[in-house]
């Protein structure tokens, strides 16, 4: 049925029912028959609004029409005569103004000082464009260096990746960038180390190896280092998180890293139990959550995994894990 | 400072050497001695190009005697400012220097503006810009300024004008010690950038035949240092920043070398590379290909060929890397990759075979790495060792460089017969798997690994090693390689060739 029947019906069932109390039959037979017809027209125009009613601000469309069919309802005769001026707004003014999203503003003079604003790129815009060879070389470099600025063990494989590239310039500059995030770390364990030789209290000396431990295993952790060298880098931080344990047994961050360690090494036996004792120790529940739910994930409890991820209300917004997470289903 | 090194009033050929020879030691400077020494009945001449007199240390070579002028020249120690004296500038000195920018902007075929060819443009002040103009003249200052507001789109002006500053003066330094130079018949510059610049201009005002012999693509290489470097201001605040583009400075000194690059190709009668794969860059950053031959280095093989039976039967477990420490060389990888060798073979050495005071810095970040990695037993920072002293007592030569062109030390180590582990760069895989059928059917030298990769690198050696017949056939493949392709003989027959075109 088109709008226009709707609407003529409407008004037809609303003007009955306002005739329906001005007639002369019993006063019960009034009161039925303007119901009646009200009860139709409220009904009629609702769904007119409903329908007429713009689509993107429609959240739930039972409700909308509860709402109309209230006003129509409980306001008689006014609330008809509103309805039509809704009707007429939609039809008429919405329709006219096609409302654009967005619109173009000048540039703040600060932004218009730069000649060509960039559109940047992300990690897999940046992964397409190193892979696709026959691209131009400049288009290729802006990638690089958008990776160049971030970091993480994306970056580093991406970074390791386009070293293998054809082209010189890009594999040589790619090489600078990835020396760059090895270099920071690498300083640091060879500061440790020399302190590491001068340290005397039980204190300092716990200190030093909590720091080579998270130094070394930060190497695997970013990626820096594949295959053996990885394998000795794991060896190292498990050394240094060890020797630390003896000067300081109750650290829940060192009894956190050595569980990672376990997990990395596939021990899961002992990376549960240390994730235990970790636990016992104080550290953060919400932190250890996801050792936790990789250790049942290749225990194949899948259902553990899932209840373990929806503890933490906050974890789907997390980078990295996050996704993991929506993909467990955490709402 | 007393002049002790040797003068004449004319040579036969002049080198424009940057940063090498006599200076560094490297397999560029081994060949520009190399190339002296093989051409006694020529009369040289070079001039060495460096920044600072005190980054050098002393001469690392024993002169030639037909070396008969060395004259020195360092960039940031001479630069010494003429004493300021106001004003407005030459008019028709500004008109070229504007015109010579609309031609870096929109390089024409027909070449530069002829005056700019000539040094005296630089050194007169009138009908040119010499330096007291460029530095104090009100055409300068005015000049600078609307190209600052033209083009750059950093915000720092302070910074743009002392870029420029910096950035050209050497220019004007290039030029005085072209138009005080001793004559010479012919010029050969082993570089582009400052030497290869000095070489275009001395082209230019002699008219005598400029040689470029491209080892490297040094503008590719000063691409990378820029990209790399920290010292070079960016001050875009977050907003203006583009994570995808490099810094208008840094995008300046590019271009600034990529010009000094194309004015040496320009003037340059005939371009020599080492291998295809240069040949191929030289022409795609603006030489014409009809200039360009590909001459490959080569060296003495009898001085090496008696080491052969020096050498024990099995592969020593010992590795070297023979090279500057530097970061071009890539040692750490190579330290790494000896991480990975001894988990296997735990009496194995890695050797680093070569001076470590080019780059202080870096050799003590590769001495921290030793340590870090747990291998202060097993790897050697041997310094400077005689080559004929190195080679028998060693398994595989390892080059883990990022760049390389062709590696001397690669052809001398084939020669007494020891395989070649190298990276994929330069004319490593040529020299390893050789290059044509002829070449390629002498076998394969080595193993060739993807740079940066420790792991690929440890796993070729140990391939070699503990394969008595796969280490005996790239010895022997590297043997007849070289003796067949790489001699100092045929080398020298091209550059008589070269040499014989130009002097005439």
């Amino acid at each position: 049925m088109s709008s226009l029947k709707l609407l003529i019906y409407a008004l037809l069932s609303e003007q009955s029912a306002l005739l329906s109390i001005f007639g002369t039959q019993p006063v019960w037979q009034r009161v039925f028959f303007f119901l009646a017809a009200h009860l139709l027209a409220s009904v009629l125009f609702s769904l007119l609004l409903t329908a007429s009613f713009p689509k993107r601000f429609i959240s739930s469309r039972k409700g909308l029409l509860g709402l109309f069919f209230s006003f129509n309802f409980f306001v008689p005769v006014f609330g008809a005569l509103g309805t039509l001026l809704l009707l007429l707004y939609f039809k008429w003014f919405l329709k006219e103004a096609e409302r654009t999203e967005f619109s173009n503003v000048p540039l703040p003079p600060f932004l218009a000082e730069s000649a060509d604003l960039g559109s940047g790129m992300g990690e897999g815009g940046a992964w397409s464009r190193l892979r696709t060879l026959d691209l131009p070389r400049e288009l290729r470099l802006k990638a690089l260096l958008s990776v160049g600025t971030s970091s993480g063990h994306n970056s580093s494989r991406l970074l390791q990746h386009a070293t293998g590239d054809s082209d010189d310039e890009i594999r040589l500059l790619a090489f600078n960038l990835h020396e760059r995030q090895e270099q920071k770390i690498q300083q640091t364990i060879s500061a440790e180390l020399h302190e590491l030789k001068t340290a005397e209290t039980p204190e300092l000396k716990a200190s030093v190896c909590r720091n080579l431990a998270f130094s070394y295993w930060e190497m695997v952790y970013s990626a820096l280092a594949q295959d053996d060298l990885r394998d000795f880098f794991v060896e190292q931080a498990a050394k240094y998180a060890e020797q630390a344990l003896q000067l300081d047994a109750k650290n829940p961050a060192l009894l956190v890293l050595v569980a990672r360690i376990y997990l990395q090494k596939r021990d899961y036996k002992l990376a549960s139990e240390t994730i235990q004792k970790a636990l016992s120790e104080g550290a953060d529940p919400l932190k250890v959550l996801p050792y936790q739910a990789e250790l049942a994930f290749y225990e194949r409890d899948f259902k553990t995994v899932r209840r373990l991820l929806q503890q933490d209300a906050t974890i789907r917004f997390r980078p990295g894990i996050g996704p993991v997470a929506q993909f467990w289903g955490v709402r | 400072m007393v002049d002790i090194f040797p003068k004449a009033k004319q040579v036969d050929v002049m080198l424009l050497l940057e940063g090498t020879f006599p200076y560094v030691s490297g397999g560029v400077s081994s060949w520009v001695h190399q190339i002296i020494k093989g051409f006694p009945d020529l009369d040289f001449g070079a001039v060495f190009i460096g920044s600072k007199a005190d980054e050098y240390g002393e001469i690392k070579y024993a002169l030639p005697p037909n070396l008969k002028h060395l004259q020195v020249h360092y960039l940031h120690d001479e630069h010494i400012t003429p004493p300021v004296a106001p004003c407005a500038g030459d008019p028709h000195g500004f008109e070229i220097l504007q015109r010579l920018h609309s031609w870096f902007a929109n390089p024409h075929p027909d070449g530069l503006p002829a005056e700019l060819k000539q040094a005296s443009f630089y050194l007169k002040a009138k009908g040119g810009v010499d330096y007291s103009q460029f530095l104090y003249a009100d055409r300068s200052w005015q000049y600078i300024c609307s190209l600052y507001r033209e083009r750059c789109t950093d915000p720092s002006f302070v910074d743009y004008f002392w870029t420029v500053r910096n950035m050209h003066a050497p220019i004007w330094q290039l030029a005085a010690i072209a138009g005080s130079l001793i004559p010479a018949r012919a010029y050969h510059t082993v570089s582009t950038g400052y030497a290869g610049f000095l070489g275009g201009l001395l082209h230019h005002h002699a008219e005598r035949p400029l040689i470029l012999s491209e080892h490297g693509i040094y503008t590719k290489e000063r691409r990378i240092d820029i990209f790399n470097n920290e010292w070079i201001q960016d001050n875009r605040n977050a907003m203006q920043r583009d994570p995808t583009e490099i810094s208008y400075f840094r995008d300046l000194w590019i271009r600034f070398f990529e010009t000094l690059g194309r004015f040496c190709y320009d003037a340059s009668g005939q371009i020599v590379s080492l291998y295809e794969g240069v040949r191929q860059r030289q022409i795609s950053d603006g030489a014409l290909p009809e200039k360009i031959s590909v001459v490959p280095n080569g060296i003495d093989v009898a001085r090496f060929a008696p080491l052969r039976t020096a050498r024990p039967a099995k592969p020593p477990k010992v590795l070297a890397l023979l090279g500057r420490v530097v970061p071009i060389k890539d040692v750490k990888t190579y330290i790494r990759a000896i991480r990975v060798l001894v988990n296997h073979i735990p009496e194995l050495e890695g050797w680093v075979v070569g001076p470590d005071g080019e780059d202080p810095e870096y050799a003590a970040e590769c001495r921290a790495l030793v340590l870090s990695l747990d291998l202060a037993d097993c790897v050697r920072f041997t310094g400077f060792m005689n080559p004929v002293d190195l080679f028998p007592q060693i398994g595989l030569l390892v080059l883990s460089s990022i760049s390389e062109g062709l590696p001397l030390v690669a052809l001398e180590g084939f020669a007494a017969g020891v395989p070649l582990v190298s990276t994929d760069v330069g004319a490593c895989r040529q020299l390893i798997e050789g290059v044509g059928e002829q070449d390629q059917a002498l076998g394969v030298a080595g193993a060739v690994v993807p740079i940066n990769n420790p792991q690929a690198l440890a796993v070729a050696c140990l391939s070699l090693l503990q394969n008595q017949q796969a280490w005996d056939q790239a010895s022997q493949a590297a043997i007849t390689r070289v003796e067949t392709f790489y001699t100092q003989q045929q080398m020298f027959a091209r550059y008589h060739a070269l040499y014989q075109e130009a002097l005439s």
